[in-house]
């Protein structure tokens, strides 16, 4: 019998060749060294939302009052979750920092549209829809990679591991997170409209993945035309972004 | 009308990169509101696709660590 895990994991797999293709387009690219600060810091957009999120999607649950028998338990999930998540976007701003794109830069910047849209389109679910919705979005985020594949990134690319702590960290204390987010979702008594919200928020998330991972590629791109990169973040010290906006 | 056929007429299924018996079976184990999300996201479904760019494993390996 298919457990609901394999049933989510075998979605996400059907719908995510594009968002891979792009992924690793990113991490092959020819001139990664120089493109590694701009893909850190969309990534640098989406985990300083995760434990904000993860708290929201928590207080949506206590606030549910229809005798859903899930919500106690997905409050004390994402409560947990958002604990462990707390600081890693911390890991982003000291390897970017490593790289000479200074905290405040990276502060100052606004971040990708894709990826207001992409985590927005989680708080629309746990507002406006059900909060379980984020486990979706769980489920396609947080896989980490493998140390081996890292170490050879590094070597391939020149970007030393002393830069890549956000990504060898994860690697280092979330090897099992996959498995143990499946025995979790495996637990859960789901009925028919929570398994919909999960596959279609999981659906909706790697589609809006695949325009933030386009845009690290676009954007990269631009650092050719001087008038339009004043606002990327490179390695090599042609455009790195000068502060435009405070708040 | 299976699910596969309703994603085959949305275009979603390239008719030169047919899904694989294993991906037909995980298609038509979907709800009718799981399939109108993929329709309405219109990703071209299917690790034939774009197996050419992915290779050996890499989706895994790479991750997505995002959080
Ligand atoms: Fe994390």
């Amino acid at each position: 019998m298919t457990t609901q895990s394999q049933r989510l994991r075998e979605t996400i797999s059907l719908v995510s060749g594009h968002l891979s293709s792009l992924i690793r387009q990113v991490w092959f690219h020819p001139r990664l060294s120089e493109l590694y600060p701009e893909f850190l810091f969309a990534i640098y957009g989406i985990t300083a939302s995760s434990a904000p999120a993860m708290r929201a999607a928590a207080e949506r649950c206590s606030a549910i009052t229809t005798g859903e028998p899930l919500a106690a338990w997905l409050h004390d999930y994402y409560l947990e979750h958002a604990t462990e998540e707390t600081g890693h976007e911390k890991w982003l701003l000291d390897d970017l920092a490593a790289m000479g794109v200074q905290r405040e830069r990276v502060l100052q910047r606004l971040p990708y549209a894709s990826v207001a849209a992409l985590v927005g389109a989680q708080y629309y679910c746990m507002f406006h829809v059900h909060p379980i919705a984020y486990l979706g979005y769980i489920a396609v985020v947080e896989e980490p990679a493998s140390i081996e594949f890292l170490e050879q990134v590094s070597r391939r690319s020149g970007i030393p591991l002393s830069t890549m702590s956000c990504h060898l960290m994860h690697a280092k204390l979330d090897p099992d997170h996959v498995a143990d987010f499946n025995a979790a979702l495996d637990s859960l008594p789901l009925q028919q409209h929570h398994q919909d919200l999960i596959t279609v928020s999981a659906i909706t998330t790697s589609s809006l993945l695949v325009n933030v991972f386009s845009d690290i590629l676009e954007h990269f791109e631009r650092i050719e035309n001087p008038a339009g990169a004043e606002t990327i973040f490179t390695s090599s010290g042609v455009a790195i972004a000068s502060p435009s906006r405070e708040f | 009308m299976t699910n596969v056929d309703r994603l085959q007429q949305a275009g979603l299924i390239q008719v030169h990169h047919p899904l694989t018996d294993a991906e037909a079976q995980s298609v038509n184990q979907l709800s009718s509101t799981e399939i109108d999300a993929l329709i309405s996201v219109r990703v071209k479904l299917g690790d034939a696709f774009f197996q050419r760019k992915v290779q050996d494993g890499d989706a895994h390996r790479m991750g997505t660590v995002l959080l």
